[in-house]
C-alpha cells in the first residue's frame, strides 16, 4: 500500500513540477485504455457480489462499500460498452445493478447511501443518476418491470422542486446545486419514455433556473458540492452535460447556447493556460493547483458532443486534449494491481478532489469519454442521434 | 527610420529570415533589439515546450536547440554593431523602459507569447507575421489550424493590438501548399514570405498603413493544436487533400 503511494505520489510529482515526458508519450491505442478501464469497472462490481459497483479503491483501505449513486449512473455505462465493444456480458451486469437499485429503493422512491454512513435521508442527485440507470435498461434492455421504480424516483424528484424548477428539498448538505441540471436530464428522458408531461415540464423548468445561474463569464452561480467550497470541474461539467442533453432531448436551443458559452470560455482558458485546475471560479479563475481527472473526462464528453453538433473544431481539439491528460495518468502496465486502469480522483493523487482514491465514477467518465469520442468521429457532422445511452 | 526588435531566447535564436531582415535595415536606419526569455532556466522552459507541441510521432522533428550550421541572431546583431539588451521577459517594465529610451518608430516582434496590452499600448507601431489565414484563423498553431480549417495557407503582416491577431493587416503572401512540403517545409516557405512581407512594408511605410486592411471578420482563436489533429493535417498535406478539409475529421 505504501509501496503504491510512494510510487504514486513520486510520479505525480514529477509530472506536476516538470513535463519532461509530454502526456502524448504516455497515451497509448484507445482501445489499450478502453480495455483497462473496463477491466477495472468490473473489477468494481466482482468485488460488490456483482450486483454494484464499488465506490472505488482508497490507498491504505482497499476496496471501498457500494455506491448506489455511481452505480445507477454507470448501467448507462455497461451497455455502451455491451453494444459498441460486442460485450454482452455486459448487459447481463448492467441488468444485475438495476435490479439491486430497484431491491434498495425507498418508499418515497428516493434513494439514501446506507452502505456509505448512517446518514439515511433520500438525496435528489443521487436518485437522478440511479433513475438514469432505470431508464436506460427500459430503453435498451426492455425492462418494463423498471418502470414503476423508475416513475417513484421521477415523482421524488418532482416532489423536492419549488415552483421556479429549484430543487430545494433533499439536497445534498442541505443547499441547492446547479448541477442537479444532470437529475432534470434524467428526469426529461423518463418523460419521454412514459410521454408523462409532468416530468418533462419538470426538467425544463430546472433548466431554466439553472440557466438563470450562469455567470458573464460562462461559468455558474450555486455550484459547490458542500458549503464554503468552491464550484470543481466536475461540478461544472454535470450542468454542462444535464443542459446540453435537455437542449438535444427538447429542441430548446437555450440550453445548448448556454453549454457553448460555458464552452467557450473553456477552450479559452484551457488553451491559453495549458491546463485546466479542479477548482475554479464564477469568473472562470484558478482556485487551486491540483486537477480533478473526473471532471477533465467530463468535460471531454460535452466538448465532443458540441463538436458533434456544430463541427467546430475548437472543440473537438480540446476534447482530444483533455481526454489525452486523462489517458496519460491511467495505469495501462501493472495488469495484476488493483489500480490496474483506474483513474485516480486527483492529479496528483494527494488533490483535495477524492484524495488517495481511485473513484468509480471517474473510470466510468473516462470510459463514456473515450466511447464518445470513438462515435463522434465515427459519425458526420449533425447527424449525432438525439438519444445516446449514456447517463 | 528607428526600428526595434523583440525577441526571445538569445543563447539559441538563429532563424535566418530575423538575421536577413536585420542585414537589409541596418544600413539605412537606426536599429535595436531586445532579447527576452533570456535565462537558462527560460531556455529549457522554451525547449520542452517546443518538444511538447512537436509531434515526434509523425517525424516533423522541429525541436532543434541551435546548429553549427547556422549563426546565432545575437551574433549578428553584435556584428552589425546593433545596440542590443537582454531582459527576463519583454512584458516587463524593463524592456518596454529600454524600448522607449531608444525611441523606436516601430516595434518588430517575432515571439513565442502573447505581448501584454500594458506593453502594446506603451510602446509605437507594434508589428507581427501571424503564420495563418486572417482574419479566419487567429492564435496559436495558427499553420496548421489554417489548413485544416480552411484548407489553404497565408501569412500577414499586421499591427499588433488587443486581442490577439486582430489589427489591421499591411500585407498578406499566399503560401502554396505542395504535398512534397511537409509542415517543415511549409514553416520554411512562411519566413520566406514574412521577410518578404517586412521588406515590402519598410520600403514606404506610411503608403502600408494608409492601404492597412481591418482585421474584423468572423476569425475564431485557435490553440495548442492535438497531435491527432496535427497528425491529419500532414496526412492531408501528403495526400494533397486540402481541398477536402472542411469535410473532414480526425
Amino acid at each position: 500500500m505504501f509501496v503504491h503511494f510512494a510510487v504514486q505520489a513520486v510520479r505525480d510529482l514529477a509530472r506536476t513540477l516538470k513535463p519532461v515526458a509530454r502526456p502524448v508519450d504516455r497515451v497509448r491505442s484507445d482501445d489499450e485504455h478502453l480495455h483497462a478501464a473496463i477491466t477495472w469497472l468490473q473489477r468494481s462490481i466482482d468485488v460488490c457480489g456483482g450486483k454494484a459497483s464499488s465506490k472505488g479503491y482508497r490507498v491504505g483501505h482497499g476496496w471501498l462499500p457500494p455506491y448506489r449513486e455511481t452505480s445507477g449512473y454507470l448501467i448507462p455505462t455497461l451497455l455502451r460498452v455491451a453494444a459498441s465493444l460486442s460485450r454482452p456480458e455486459f448487459g447481463h451486469v448492467a441488468d444485475r445493478v438495476g435490479d439491486w437499485l430497484a431491491s434498495v429503493q425507498r418508499r418515497d422512491g428516493g434513494f439514501s447511501e446506507e452502505e456509505l454512513g448512517p446518514e439515511r435521508h433520500p438525496v435528489v442527485f443521487n436518485t437522478g443518476q440511479i433513475l438514469h440507470g432505470f431508464n436506460a435498461l427500459v430503453i435498451h434492455r426492455h425492462r418494463s418491470d423498471l418502470l414503476g421504480p423508475a416513475r417513484r424516483a421521477g415523482d421524488f424528484l418532482l416532489e423536492c422542486m419549488d415552483a421556479s424548477g429549484c430543487f430545494v428539498r433533499n439536497t445534498s448538505h442541505g443547499i441547492v446545486h446547479a448541477y442537479n441540471v444532470r437529475t432534470a436530464w434524467a428526469l426529461y428522458t423518463l418523460g419521454t419514455i412514459t410521454g408523462d408531461e409532468r416530468y418533462t415540464h419538470g426538467a425544463v423548468a430546472n433548466a431554466d433556473w439553472t440557466l438563470q445561474q450562469q455567470t458573464d463569464q460562462g461559468f455558474f452561480r450555486q455550484n459547490q458540492f458542500k458549503p464554503g467550497g468552491n464550484p470543481n470541474t466536475h461540478g461544472i461539467a454535470y450542468v454542462l452535460q444535464g443542459l446540453l442533453e435537455i437542449s438535444l432531448l427538447s429542441g430548446e436551443r437555450r440550453f445548448a447556447d448556454a453549454v457553448r458559452r460555458s464552452c467557450e470560455r473553456i477552450v479559452s482558458i484551457h488553451g491559453a493556460k495549458r491546463r485546466l485546475v479542479a477548482e475554479i471560479g464564477e469568473g472562470g479563475e484558478f482556485l487551486s493547483d491540483y486537477v480533478c481527472l473526473t471532471g477533465l473526462a467530463q468535460l471531454a464528453i460535452v466538448q465532443f458532443r458540441l463538436y458533434a453538433l456544430d463541427g467546430d473544431q475548437r472543440y473537438l481539439n480540446t476534447g482530444l486534449n483533455l481526454l489525452d491528460e486523462v489517458a496519460a495518468s491511467q495505469n495501462v502496465l501493472a495488469t495484476g494491481s488493483p489500480h490496474y486502469g483506474a483513474i485516480k480522483g486527483s492529479e496528483p493523487i494527494w488533490g483535495r478532489y477524492a484524495p488517495l482514491q481511485y473513484p468509480n465514477w471517474a473510470t466510468k467518465f473516462f470510459v463514456d469519454a473515450l466511447l464518445t469520442k470513438k462515435e463522434v468521429l465515427k459519425r458526420n457532422e449533425n447527424s449525432l442521434p438525439v438519444q445516446l445511452p449514456a447517463g | 527610420m528607428r526600428i526595434a526588435f523583440l525577441f526571445n531566447y538569445p543563447l539559441v535564436d538563429n532563424t535566418p529570415w530575423k538575421q536577413q531582415l536585420l542585414l537589409e535595415l541596418a544600413a539605412r536606419n537606426s536599429l535595436f533589439v531586445v532579447f527576452g526569455k533570456a535565462g537558462l532556466k527560460d531556455h529549457w522552459q522554451g525547449y520542452l515546450r517546443r518538444a511538447q507541441e512537436d509531434d515526434l510521432r509523425q517525424g516533423a522533428k522541429t525541436r532543434t536547440l541551435a546548429t553549427s550550421t547556422r549563426r546565432r541572431t545575437v551574433s549578428v546583431v553584435k556584428e552589425l554593431g546593433i545596440p542590443y539588451r537582454t531582459v527576463p521577459n519583454v512584458n516587463d517594465d524593463d524592456c518596454i523602459r529600454h524600448v522607449s529610451a531608444f525611441g523606436p518608430d516601430y516595434v518588430v516582434t517575432a515571439l513565442d507569447h502573447i505581448l501584454s496590452r500594458r506593453a502594446i499600448d506603451r510602446l509605437p507601431v507594434v508589428l507581427n507575421v501571424h503564420y495563418g489565414v486572417l482574419p479566419d484563423v487567429r492564435g496559436w498553431n495558427a499553420t496548421e489550424w489554417s489548413l485544416l480549417v480552411t484548407g489553404r495557407m497565408s501569412v500577414s503582416l499586421h499591427r499588433v493590438v488587443v486581442p490577439v491577431d486582430s489589427g489591421e493587416i499591411y500585407g498578406t503572401r499566399d503560401i502554396a501548399v505542395e504535398a512534397a512540403d511537409g509542415l517543415p517545409g511549409i514553416h520554411l516557405r512562411c519566413q520566406e514570405a514574412a521577410l518578404d512581407l517586412y521588406r515590402a512594408f519598410f520600403s514606404d511605410p506610411d503608403r502600408a498603413i494608409r492601404q492597412a486592411r481591418p482585421n474584423n471578420g468572423p476569425g475564431k482563436t485557435y490553440y495548442k493544436m492535438n497531435w491527432r489533429l496535427k497528425k491529419q493535417v500532414a496526412e492531408m498535406i501528403r495526400e494533397s487533400r486540402l481541398s477536402e478539409a472542411e469535410s473532414t475529421t480526425a
